[in-house]
């Protein structure tokens, strides 16, 4: 018994000795998501994929997975969509994009490093710099600024041979929504209230 | 190369940094520059950081973790501590609840001695129970090895918080060696000894196996009355008869093990110094003499147990350890643990020697030697055991075939000499009445059964 939680404890099984995981548990969990699912249509189908993939844990499987070379693939295309936001918006000299080009090259490298912090400021400084109006353009600069800054994090802890697990990176997804959402939000605002 | 941490406590990521350090520059620049855009360049780092972080408003818990500060989560392989070589065992990896969001587990391999996956997978909450992901290993070499090592890198949410790389604790198991095939009845010895083995014996007394139907006489047992014969045939002559029948009788086996020499199939790994079979090259050298000689005398004593003979276990450079025989499924057992514990590989470099006082061994015991035969020692013992009285069964453990490189003349001559010796040495044990056989299964299931069905030459 756990004195903790009040379960049994898992006892290694006779045939295998792995011990094995207490099905009320699982089930009890899987019971409250779904209990919590009823909220709205976007939350069930979020709660939904969570019990299955924790169905997929109390098998003891993993469930689908990605290599993470296709994260680093969608950190390039973040700070391609960046660079090139920059780029058509403030219109910096040649020197300047190729700058911010070999920066993006060292973040998809080394998403450990402080390379990504490095590019987000300098994407920052062109346009000081630049001296621009406020535009359109600065929509995708700051969905290209919070994917690679977002990504790079999370390829960080994901080396090149590494299988990523959809359900690992299932709570950043729903965060990074919510915050696009409302940066977003924030932006067309200060669009529309502009003169 | 990886530093692997030894304290297991949280620290910042570069992204940590970033996340703060950049909206507050960014918000300076802007108040002091005038520049609302790049006020809204921070604000989704700013925004991403308060949901990570989780405790600030009920919004923020809806959508994030609790800050991860708490312990960090273990990570550790179980399964069975004992494993049979050959085949697969079910591994299972758990992780302990904790309020990190992911970890990057290194998973046991597919094969033993493989390179494992290595997966991001999402961390059980505290609200749950452990997290085990069950992967299964195929188990190829016998002994106690490290299966498995669970290293891992936890991150909190949004991978702000790190723990790690952390050089988790091995999981070790004992790998039983195989008993490979199923082998027939083997020899009896001249005088089988007990009344509880399942062979049949030419000797009356106690036993199953029917020997004749005889009138009584005085002496023998009432409940040896055969009912159904003597009233088929008393009539005017009433006269009672009795069933006689043969002993059965077991036998006492003592494996005896040379591991003086462990020959990979690779002929020019012979005279290498470092050790025959290390641990990378170990699919490209292949199964050496020791591996086959383990398994033989796994199988042989597997065969000998199940038909009710007492069997023992002898490693001849080290004859304290013997196992002493007995018989049962335990004996079985406790013969390939001693195997998988105490075996060792020898390296080229030794100079391992055959023990000079052999234990004695039961009279009338029969004895199974495997080695390669290298030498004049065991030839000697084996010629030795024979003239006492033992039916000896003498089993090449050498690999075949042999591969050794044409091009190289001075080592292919060397190996001609070596394996004409080695002929030698074969032909003076046949002589000597000793059973000589490859340790290839079917040609020792045939010596075997060979053996089983030849005369004898003691009566019993």
């Amino acid at each position: 018994m756990d004195p903790h939680s009040g379960e049994p404890r898992p006892e290694p099984t006779a045939d295998s000795g792995i011990p094995t995981k207490p099905t009320t548990a699982t089930t009890t969990a899987a019971t409250t998501k779904a209990a919590g699912s009823n909220q709205d249509e976007a939350g069930a189908a979020a709660h939904t994929t969570e019990a299955a993939s924790s169905t997929e844990a109390a098998r003891g499987r993993i469930g689908p997975t990605f290599p993470s070379w296709r994260l680093r693939g969608v950190l390039a295309l973040a700070c391609v969509i960046l660079i090139a936001s920059v780029t058509i918006w403030a219109g910096p000299h040649v020197f300047f994009v190729v700058v911010l080009l070999a920066q993006a090259v060292y973040v998809v490298i080394r998403p450990d490093s402080h390379a990504t912090t490095a590019l987000l400021a300098s994407s920052a400084a062109v346009i000081v710099f630049a001296d621009v109006e406020l535009s359109a353009w600065l929509m995708p600069a700051v969905l290209g600024f919070h994917v690679a800054h977002l990504v790079a994090a999370l390829a960080a802890v994901a080396p090149w041979d590494t299988d990523l697990e959809h359900a690992a990176l299932r709570p950043a997804l729903r965060r990074f929504v919510a915050v696009q959402g409302a940066s977003q939000a924030l932006v067309l605002l200060a669009l529309l209230v502009s003169p | 190369m990886i530093m692997y941490a030894r304290r297991q406590s949280w620290r910042p990521t570069p992204a940590y940094a970033r996340a703060v350090a950049l909206p507050v520059v960014l918000a300076c620049a802007a108040l002091i520059l005038g520049r609302v855009e790049l006020l809204l360049l921070g604000t989704p780092l700013v925004l991403g950081t308060l949901l990570a972080r989780g405790r600030f408003t009920a919004l923020a818990k809806e959508f994030g973790a609790e800050p991860a500060h708490e312990t960090p989560p273990s990570v550790k392989v179980s399964g069975p501590a004992r494993l049979d070589a050959g085949r697969t065992a079910k591994l299972a990896t758990a992780i302990t609840p904790s309020d990190a969001e992911t970890v990057t587990v290194l998973l046991p391999p597919d094969i033993q001695n493989g390179d494992g996956q290595r997966v991001v997978v999402l961390a059980p909450s505290t609200d749950g129970g452990d997290r085990q992901i069950v992967t299964e290993m195929e188990i190829t070499t016998w002994g106690t090895h490290e299966l498995s090592r669970p290293h891992h890198l936890v991150a909190g949410p949004d991978a702000l918080w790190v723990t790690g790389p952390v050089e988790a604790r091995p999981f070790t198991a004992q790998v039983l060696p195989a008993v490979s095939t199923r082998l027939p009845s083997g020899p009896l010895p001249p005088r089988p000894a007990g009344m509880v083995g399942a062979h049949r014996t030419r000797r009356p007394g106690e036993g199953t196996e029917l020997h004749e139907i005889s009138p009584f006489v005085p002496g023998d047992r009432l409940r040896r009355v055969d009912w159904r014969v003597t009233s088929r045939q008393s009539g005017p002559y009433e006269q009672l008869f009795t069933r006689r029948t043969l002993v059965d009788a077991d036998a006492d086996v003592v494996c005896c093990l040379d591991n003086r020499f462990d020959l990979a199939p690779e002929v020019a790994t012979w005279s290498s110094v470092a050790e025959v079979a290390p641990v990378d090259d170990e699919d490209q050298i292949g199964r050496t003499s020791i591996d086959i000689a383990v398994d033989t005398v796994s199988s042989v004593a597997a065969t000998y147990l199940a038909h009710g003979d007492r069997v023992g276990m002898l490693d001849l450079s080290t004859p304290s350890r013997m196992v002493r025989p007995a018989s049962g499924g335990r004996q079985l057992m406790r013969i390939r643990s001693h195997l998988a514990l105490h075996t060792r590989r020898p390296g080229s470099g030794d100079v391992a020697r055959v023990a000079q006082r052999i234990p004695a061994f039961p009279p009338g015991a029969i004895i199974v030697v495997t080695s390669v035969f290298l030498d004049e020692t065991v030839v000697e013992l084996a010629a030795g055991w024979r003239r006492a009285g033992h039916p000896v069964l003498a089993v090449d453990v050498m690999p075949d075939p042999l591969h050794v490189d044409r091009k190289n003349q001075p080592m292919s001559l060397a190996l001609r000499v070596v394996m004409a010796e080695r002929q030698e040495r074969l032909a003076a044990l046949t002589s000597n009445g000793v059973t000589v056989t490859k340790a290839e299964p079917s040609r020792l299931a045939l010596s075997l059964a060979r053996l089983a069905r030849a005369p004898r030459r003691s009566r019993h």
